[in-house]
């Protein structure tokens, strides 16, 4: 029998973070079908090219910020390197030339770009080889899994971190409660992904045509959210409000269990 | 306190007055009376919350303007959030005393920024 060359933690996402199910629930967005449309966005093109601020863009800066911070945090010698041999070194030069060369060209859009960057992810993908993303298929659940790009699989190798890690920090980021919170004490953040998921919750990516089952609990969650929101006037503590607002959204997310 | 006003009357709210028979400065009296920071914070869900929530939304809380002035307003802002916090139902005796220090505090401060040096 052939040994596994990869283990459970390689495929398997064991863990949602709460915040991050319950932004989902409310506004009626399928784990899945979110999660991969994430996936589906990360766009090598625009970590290496600027580009507009748009989905790709936002879903790539979300590998990106995170990837920029544990490097902060590491010590270099101990990171591990991409399993790339030196022969393939020029060729991969080569390649990002070719993909630095179209973003020079004015008459192509962000979105011609990336499309025609396609192939030579691929081979760059191919040169790169697979150190750290053991398998392109990660499972959800018994039924549900997630397909990950060629784009995804080799910014996953440059930047040496694992798939699963990349998809957990990207669940992590987006809390309702920690968002209510920042907006009302004028103290935001760079949160790319936020950003990603407040696109689809207005509508990009069509996961939720106009579909809100529990609607009548959503108005009264929005009206109490408004409520809060000027009630919390006088508490100025961020973590105090964060709080504040977890209560209230969660008391509304088990509302939509309950009745489920 | 009284004070002489001149309102020029929006139309949508000329008409509700008319069709249901309400003077507008009856409407208008009934808002100041219920806008009520002590009243409201130590006890945010009860009935006569809508004028001061109508004022805090007015105040547009999140804006940048306010934001600037809130280092002033600070020491007033966390007291009341204290008392409330300690016992909500000796609140709003305690906090109508902070708005008092406050008011005369920004009122001081404002003399002393307009007086000439």
């Amino acid at each position: 029998m052939k040994t596994p060359t990869y283990q459970s933690e390689d495929f398997n996402i064991t863990y949602i973070p709460h915040d991050f199910k319950v932004a989902c629930k409310l506004f009626n967005l399928p784990l899945q079908r979110f999660l991969q449309l994430f996936i589906d966005h990360v766009s090598f093109y625009d970590a290496i090219c600027p580009t507009k601020v748009d989905p790709h863009n936002l879903a790539t800066r979300t590998l990106m910020k995170y990837h920029f911070e544990q490097k902060e945090r590491e010590n270099p010698a101990e990171t591990e390197k991409p399993a790339m041999s030196i022969e393939n070194i020029p060729k991969c030069v080569a390649l990002l030339k070719s993909m630095t060369a179209l973003s020079l060209n004015p008459r192509l859009s962000d979105t011609q770009r990336r499309k025609r960057a396609k192939p030579i992810i691929k081979k760059l993908h191919s040169y790169f080889g697979s150190s750290i993303v053991k398998t392109a298929k990660l499972y959800l659940n018994e039924e549900e899994t997630l397909m990950l790009t060629a784009d995804f699989c080799l910014l996953c190798e440059i930047e040496q971190i694992k798939p699963i890690e990349h998809l957990t920090n990207f669940m992590q980021q987006i809390s309702m409660p920690d968002m209510h919170a920042r907006m009302g004490l004028n103290k935001g953040i760079e949160n790319p992904a936020l950003g990603f998921y407040m696109r689809v919750r207005k509508g990009y990516g069509n996961l939720n045509p106009g579909n809100l089952p529990h609607r009548d609990i959503l108005t009264d969650f929005i009206d109490a959210i408004q409520e809060l929101d000027l009630s919390l006037f006088i508490y100025r503590s961020l973590s105090y409000r964060t709080e504040r607002y977890r209560e209230l959204i969660n008391h509304y997310y088990n509302k939509i269990i309950e009745r489920e | 306190m009284k004070i002489n006003c001149t309102f020029e009357l929006p139309e949508d709210f000329q008409q509700v007055c008319d069709i249901f028979g309400y003077q507008p400065e009856q409407v208008l009296q009934r808002f100041m009376e219920e806008v009520s920071f002590p009243e409201f914070f130590s006890d945010p869900d009860n009935d006569h919350r809508w004028a001061t929530l109508f004022f805090l939304y007015n105040m547009n809380t999140g804006d940048d303007e306010l934001n600037n002035q809130l280092k002033e307003h600070q020491p007033y802002i966390d007291q009341m959030a204290k008392t409330v916090l300690k016992d909500p139902k000796k609140a709003e005796v305690a906090c109508r005393k902070i708005m008092k220090q406050w008011h005369k505090h920004i009122l001081e401060k404002r003399a002393n920024k307009s007086s000439p040096e």
